[in-house]
C-alpha cells in the first residue's frame, strides 16, 4: 500500500536559517509505549492565564521515538498556579515516563497541601514520589528515569521558581526576554546533574519571580530564545496577551536550523 | 537579551589522520573515498547537516590542517596524499591549532557540543622530540576547547600509544587487511558524528558522545590514564 497524503494545519510560523526538508515521521516498532507527540493545555484563574505546550523535537519524529518533555499547569487555589516544567533525559528509555511522574506527583502534592508548599520543597518531594512510584509500579531505577525539572508557584502577590538543571525561566516584558537563572556557557550536550537524586535538596537553585508575564522553557526552547533574535521577535509578538492551547501549540511550530530537540514552553500572564 | 544575530548550534568534529608512509595504496585510498561519503551524509541527514562541522587534520612529519572547520556540504574536498615520517607532537598540536581557529571561526554566543576528536593512525611515533607535552597540551582541563578524543589504531599501530591517545575511549580495528580496517574506521567515525549529532544529553554515559563502534569490527582497549 503506498502512502496516504497527510494534511496540516497551516501557520505563520517562521523558518530560520538553512532548513533541511525532513522525511516523513514513521514511529519505530519495538520501542517503550509512546506517548502524543503534542501536549497542550491552558488554565485561568482570578484573572491570571497560563498556556502550555510540549512539541516532539524534530530528532524524535525523525527517529520514531517519542517527546520526552512535560509540563503541567495547576490551579492550586483562586489566583494562584503551579507550574512544572521537565526534561528527559535524551538517552534514557524511560525519561519520558519519569518526567509524566514528577509532573503527576507536584499535581498530586499541591492538591494534598492546598498550594501552600514552596516551589524548592515541591520539587524535592516530587521527585522521591517519582522515585518510588517509577520503582514500584514499573520496577524502573532512578537512572531510567533520569530528568530535569522545574516547579514554579505564582500567586497575586510574589512568584517563587526552583529548578534542578537546566530547564529555564524568562521574564517577559515587551520584546525583552530576561533569564530568571544566569545560563550557564557549558556545552550543550553534556548534563551534570539530573532527578531523581538523594543530593537534590542541596543542588536546587530557587528564585524569585519578578511581576509580569513569565515564560518556562524545557532546553529546546531556551536555547532558542537565546540564540535567535528572529525566534525572540516571534514568541514575543505570539505571547503578548493570554493564548488558548491550540494557539500556544501554534506558537512554537517554528523551524530553525539545529533545533532538533523536544520544545516545551509554559507562559503565565497574571492579572492586569 | 536584545543581540540581534542568529547562533545556530554546532556540532564540531576533528578528523585527525595519519598519512605517513606507510598509509600507501589502499589505506589511503580507504581514506579519500570515505570523505566524500561523509560529506554525502552531511547533505542528506538534515539532523546531521544543520548541526556537524568538520575539520581535517592530516599528520606525517608535520600536521597540515587539509580542511578548516566547515560545513562539509558546501567544502571542496582535497585528496589526501602520502608523505613521510609519523610524528604524534605534530599532530597535536595540529589538532588544537585546528580546534582553536575553528572555534574561534563561529560567530559569538554559538552553542556548541563539546568537540570530539577521532584520531587515526597505523604506526608510531618515529621522531626524536617527545609526544607527551603535545598531548597534554591538548588534554589541558584548564583549555575552554579541550576535546574528547576517540583514537582508532590499524595495522601496525602501538596499542599502548593509542591508549593514552585517548581520553576514554580507544579501539583496535580486527581485520586483517588495513584497506577494510581504515574502510570501518571510516564508518565508525561517519556513524559517531551521525548518533551524536542526532543525540542529546547523557550525564552518566559519555558526556553526549555516541560512538556507533561494532564489535564485530574493533576490540575496545582499556583506558590508560596519562
Amino acid at each position: 500500500m503506498g502512502d496516504q497524503e497527510v494534511r496540516d494545519l497551516s501557520t505563520q510560523a517562521p523558518t530560520i536559517g538553512r532548513v533541511m526538508p525532513l522525511a516523513g515521521a514513521a514511529t519505530r516498532e519495538g520501542q517503550p509505549p509512546r506517548r502524543p507527540e503534542v501536549a497542550l493545555d491552558a488554565a485561568a484563574s482570578d484573572g491570571v492565564r497560563a498556556a502550555g505546550a510540549s512539541l516532539a523535537g524534530v530528532r524524535h519524529l525523525s527517529e520514531g521515538t517519542c517527546r520526552q518533555d512535560s509540563f503541567g499547569i495547576f490551579v492550586v487555589q483562586p489566583g494562584r498556579i503551579c507550574v512544572v516544567v521537565v526534561d528527559g533525559l535524551g538517552s534514557r528509555v524511560a525519561s519520558h515516563l519519569g518526567a509524566d511522574l514528577f509532573v503527576d506527583a507536584v499535581g498530586q502534592l499541591t492538591w494534598e497541601n492546598q498550594g501552600l508548599a514552596a516551589p524548592a520543597d515541591l520539587l524535592v518531594a516530587a521527585s522521591e514520589r517519582t522515585e518510588q512510584v517509577a520503582a514500584s509500579v514499573y520496577g524502573l531505577s532512578a537512572s531510567d528515569i533520569a530528568f530535569v525539572g522545574l516547579v514554579a508557584v505564582i500567586g497575586p502577590d510574589q512568584g517563587e521558581v526552583a529548578r534542578l538543571g537546566d530547564v529555564s525561566a524568562f521574564a517577559l516584558a515587551g520584546d525583552e526576554f530576561t533569564e530568571v537563572f544566569e545560563p550557564d556557557d557549558k556545552f550543550i550536550n553534556v548534563v551534570e546533574m539530573s532527578l531523581p537524586n538523594a543530593e537534590a535538596a542541596h543542588k536546587i537553585e530557587v528564585k524569585p519571580l519578578p511581576p509580569g508575564p513569565m515564560v518556562f522553557a524545557t532546553d529546546g526552547l531556551a536555547q532558542d530564545l537565546r540564540t535567535s533574535a528572529a525566534v525572540r521577535a516571534w514568541l514575543a509578538d505570539y505571547w503578548r496577551s493570554p493564548l488558548t492551547a491550540f494557539a500556544m501549540g501554534d506558537s512554537l511550530r517554528y523551524r530553525r536550523q539545529g533545533s532538533h530537540d523536544d520544545r516545551t514552553g509554559v507562559v503565565v500572564w497574571p492579572s492586569t | 537579551m536584545s543581540e540581534s544575530s542568529e547562533a545556530f548550534a554546532i556540532f564540531p568534529v576533528f578528523l585527525v589522520v595519519d598519512v605517513s608512509a606507510s598509509m600507501a595504496g589502499g589505506p589511503i585510498e580507504a581514506v579519500n573515498q570515505a570523505l566524500p561519503a561523509l560529506k554525502a551524509e552531511m547533505q542528506s541527514n538534515p539532523l546531521v547537516g544543520e548541526i556537524a562541522r568538520v575539520a581535517l587534520v592530516t599528520f606525517s612529519d608535520e600536521a597540515r590542517v587539509q580542511i578548516p572547520l566547515a560545513d562539509l556540504a558546501y567544502t571542496t574536498l582535497p585528496e589526501v596524499l602520502v608523505e613521510g615520517g609519523t610524528n604524534f607532537a605534530a599532530a597535536f598540536r595540529g589538532l588544537r591549532q585546528a580546534i582553536d581557529q575553528g572555534m574561534a571561526s563561529l560567530p559569538k554566543g554559538t552553542p556548541v557540543y563539546r568537540p570530539v576528536a577521532f584520531f587515526m593512525s597505523d604506526g608510531e611515533h618515529t621522531a626524536r622530540e617527545d609526544w607527551s607535552s603535545a598531548l597534554a597540551e591538548v588534554k589541558d582541563e584548564r583549555w575552554k576547547w579541550r576535546p574528547e578524543i576517540v583514537s582508532f589504531g590499524f595495522g601496525e599501530a602501538n596499542r599502548d600509544a593509542i591508549r593514552k591517545v585517548a581520553t576514554r575511549y580507544a579501539f583496535m580495528a580486527k581485520d586483517h587487511d588495513p584497506v577494510v580496517q581504515v574502510r570501518e574506521i571510516m564508518n565508525a567515525l561517519i556513524g559517531s558524528i551521525r548518533t551524536t549529532s542526532v543525540s542529546f544529553r547523557d550525564p552518566s554515559q559519555q558526556d553526549g558522545l555516541r560512538l556507533e563502534v561494532p564489535a564485530e569490527h574493533f576490540t575496545p582497549l582499556p583506558r590508560l590514564e596519562t
